[in-house]
């Protein structure tokens, strides 16, 4: 398979391993929130959780972005694209790819909407096997 | 009009002439005593009559009041009995009526009748007339002949279906007969099944005493009882005792209130062991109901319906088995799940594996306060409910919840082949999980029962479905059919009529589809040529949470744990713990080592993909 196509599944803890190499990497998780510019339009997103709402001093207003509960817990924020380009982050439950900005930022470029309900857990054993050594040959 | 009936009027129908127009043309009211239906049976009516569709006749009894006849219902009326507009004592206008002669006999038909009365009382005590012999040609002179009994050894009844004495009837005839008896006596009678300490033994009443004692003697409570009559009994039917007590006249039966009752005794079976029983044994299981199926209705050998549930039960053996009860006790049935259940008296019967059946006289007993049913429900409670169970059958419950995909008994499709599965004489079952790579599109309806203008139409499917080793048709019916497409045979034929690439499309969609099935191997020839078939017993979604929790499970099982760096099997079986056998195959072409891939599409496919 070649490199560039792959796009491996991480939780927020692995996505420091790609930080800063332009690799797409997907993460899958829950939308807690998205914050826009008052001059900017978002899609309706599902808000949940409210009092999980992860404000940082270090996060700039003037980026659209949204944060999202990553498999493993960890919160992941996600740089969406300015408008007019549109993002499709419709569902509470989605997967981000994107390329890792820094530790905890990942730059949006594409989304799968995941519906509803999906089981974190699950989801984050499975980062964690095909990340396992005596797997991870096989697998990319 | 009045609704009083026209007293003569059947006397001389009875009696007169059939060219009489005065007779015939009467408008008489007459009293519908009772209307019995016949189906005509083609296979003893005239050779003329074969091949046509059995028609429902109505054979009434009519009454002027002083004397009752039969008569017959003319085709044309049939909807008043259907709907209910003529029923028992209807008093009816007749408004045209003819004879028809059947054999040598007359039978008065109603051609066109209006209802005066649909509730009656039953007016005067009408009794029979006999029906004159014609021999020969029909005379003009009427026949009067004193009543007298007409006995004949082989009789007709209005069917012309012959008349068996008694005497000749044997077990080795089909039930097609009919016998014209006189009932000498009837009685009742109810049987108990009365147990202490030592033994069990069967107590039946007969008659006067039924009434005395049906609410008397109840289930469950204990009594003392005397001066009862100990019989011999036919151990055919039951292998309880040799010995039943009669209950007759002076038998003494007082409640008994002690503290130390006989309790129900119970010869457990584990439900692994029930392997070792034989066919036809009779014995007593207890478990946890896992499974509980729901009620259906099953035709028996002799045209009657009986009800019908399933379930099924686990145990600390480990195993796990089908139970159905009948009857009544399936009726009853309304136990949750997770429930300790002691079955008393069960049939084990061979059907694939080991399958249970409730007696009727067997019972059943929820959560009985008995030390097994602790020891159960304490095994339950503490893990033993997530135990993998082994199934003593290979199939599914037939109804209700849920089916039993065994995935301990997965195969991949090259196993399927490799492991020849149909190959012998025997149809071989086995459960897989696979995708539908592309599906057949001729004929993939067909109308049942071509007769009917609105036959219903049915699907049978052929369709090649793959896993990640291999590809093999598979064909299914119509419950294939249904779950595939999500509609039914009827309304995948109306688009099928009007537009045809609608059709592709609903095909299209079908495909590229992941199921569980459980399918059933067998050998077929085909223009001498011997080929496997697999057929579709059961289909179903994948439900991709508990298929991805399974197979994380079993990736953090000792199989995948065994070695360091990468997994190394050797072809055959490896037995893992006590629950999981897997048979591993190899995907790769490398003779060296030889790995199960951790297939990437069990992976990817734990998400639904946005396409």
């Amino acid at each position: 398979m070649s490199d560039e196509f792959t796009s491996p599944r991480v939780n927020a803890a692995r996505i420091k391993d790609y930080q800063g190499s332009g690799h797409p990497v997907r993460v899958t998780g829950k939308v807690l929130n998205v914050r826009f510019c008052p001059d900017h339009r978002a899609t309706r997103v599902a808000v949940t959780h409210l009092h999980d709402l992860f404000f940082s001093p270090q996060f700039s207003d003037d980026e659209t972005h949204l944060v999202m509960e990553a498999s493993d817990g960890g919160h992941v924020k996600v740089l969406l694209p300015a408008p007019p380009q549109p993002h499709n982050v419709t569902d509470t439950f989605v997967e981000i790819i994107g390329t890792a900005v820094d530790a905890s930022t990942i730059k949006f470029m594409a989304c799968i909407n995941m519906g509803p309900k999906l089981d974190l857990a699950l989801v984050n054993q499975v980062v964690e096997l095909t990340f396992d050594p005596k797997f991870r040959g096989r697998l990319f | 009009m009045s609704t009083d009936l026209t007293q003569g009027i059947c006397e001389r129908l009875n009696f007169g002439d059939d060219d009489d127009e005065s007779l015939w043309g009467t408008k008489p009211n007459l009293q519908l005593l009772s209307i019995k239906k016949v189906v005509a049976n083609a296979a003893i009516n005239s050779p003329d009559n074969q091949g046509a569709p059995t028609t429902d006749r109505y054979r009434i009894i009519i009454s002027d009041g002083v004397h009752f006849l039969q008569a017959m219902l003319a085709t044309q009326l049939n909807y008043l009995v259907e709907e209910h507009r003529i029923g028992k004592n209807t008093i009816a206008f007749i408004e045209n009526m003819s004879c028809q002669h059947i054999m040598d006999r007359r039978i008065v038909t109603l051609l066109s009748l209006r209802v005066l009365q649909r509730d009656a009382q039953k007016v005067g005590n009408p009794a029979p007339l006999i029906q004159p012999t014609m021999d020969g040609p029909v005379t003009s002179t009427p026949v009067k002949t004193a009543p007298a009994p007409a006995p004949s050894t082989v009789a007709q009844t209005q069917n012309q279906n012959p008349i068996y004495p008694i005497a000749d009837l044997t077990p080795y005839q089909n039930t097609n007969w009919w016998i014209k008896v006189r009932v000498v006596q009837k009685s009742r009678s109810f049987n108990v099944i009365l147990m202490d300490n030592s033994a069990e033994i069967k107590a039946i009443t007969w008659n006067a005493m039924v009434d005395e004692l049906y609410e008397k003697i109840q289930e469950s409570r204990a009594y003392f009882i005397s001066r009862a009559r100990v019989n011999f009994v036919n151990k055919k039917f039951r292998n309880v005792n040799d010995y039943e007590l009669s209950l007759d006249r002076g038998v003494e039966i007082v409640e008994c209130q002690d503290a130390d009752v006989p309790v129900i005794r119970y010869h457990f079976v584990k439900v692994a062991a029930l392997q070792e029983l034989e066919k036809e044994e009779i014995c007593d299981v207890i478990g946890v109901v896992r499974e509980v199926g729901g009620l259906s209705e099953v035709m028996t050998k002799y045209n009657k319906t009986v009800q019908k549930r399933e379930l099924k039960i686990v145990d600390d053996s480990k195993y796990d088995v089908r139970l159905t009860l009948w009857g009544k006790q399936a009726e009853k049935y309304c136990t949750p799940v997770d429930t300790v259940v002691a079955f008393k008296g069960v049939r084990v019967g061979d059907f694939k594996g080991r399958t249970l059946s409730l007696l009727s006289y067997g019972s059943v007993a929820v959560s009985p306060d008995i030390p097994e049913a602790h020891a159960l429900k304490g095994w339950y409670l503490d893990g033993g409910a997530q135990t993998s169970f082994t199934p003593h059958s290979q199939v599914g419950l037939s109804s209700g919840s849920g089916g039993t995909i065994n995935r301990n008994e997965m195969r991949t499709i090259f196993d399927v082949k490799d492991a020849q599965l149909g190959m012998s004489d025997k149809a071989d079952f086995f459960f897989t999980r696979a995708t539908i790579m592309h599906i057949k599109t001729n004929n993939l309806v067909y109308p049942a029962c071509p007769i009917y203008e609105m036959p219903e139409y049915r699907y049978i499917v052929s369709m090649a479905v793959g896993d990640h080793t291999g590809q093999r048709w598979l064909s299914g019916f119509n419950d294939v059919g249904n779950i595939l497409f999500g509609m039914t045979g009827n309304e995948f034929q109306d688009i099928r009529a009007q537009d045809e690439a609608k059709v592709n499309h609903i095909v299209h969609s079908a495909t590229c589809n992941s199921y569980n099935f459980v399918c059933k191997a067998f050998q077929q020839s085909f223009n001498d040529q011997n080929r496997v078939r697999y057929n579709i017993q059961r289909m179903q979604p994948l439900d991709y949470l508990s298929e991805t929790r399974n197979l994380v499970e079993l990736l953090h099982s000792a199989w995948a744990r065994g070695g360091a760096g990468h997994v190394n099997f050797e072809e055959g079986h490896c037995q893992v713990n006590d629950a999981v056998d897997i048979r591993l195959r190899d995907c790769e072409t490398s003779s060296t080592s030889r790995c199960r891939r951790i297939s990437v599409t069990t992976v990817t496919r734990l998400f639904p993909l946005s396409t």
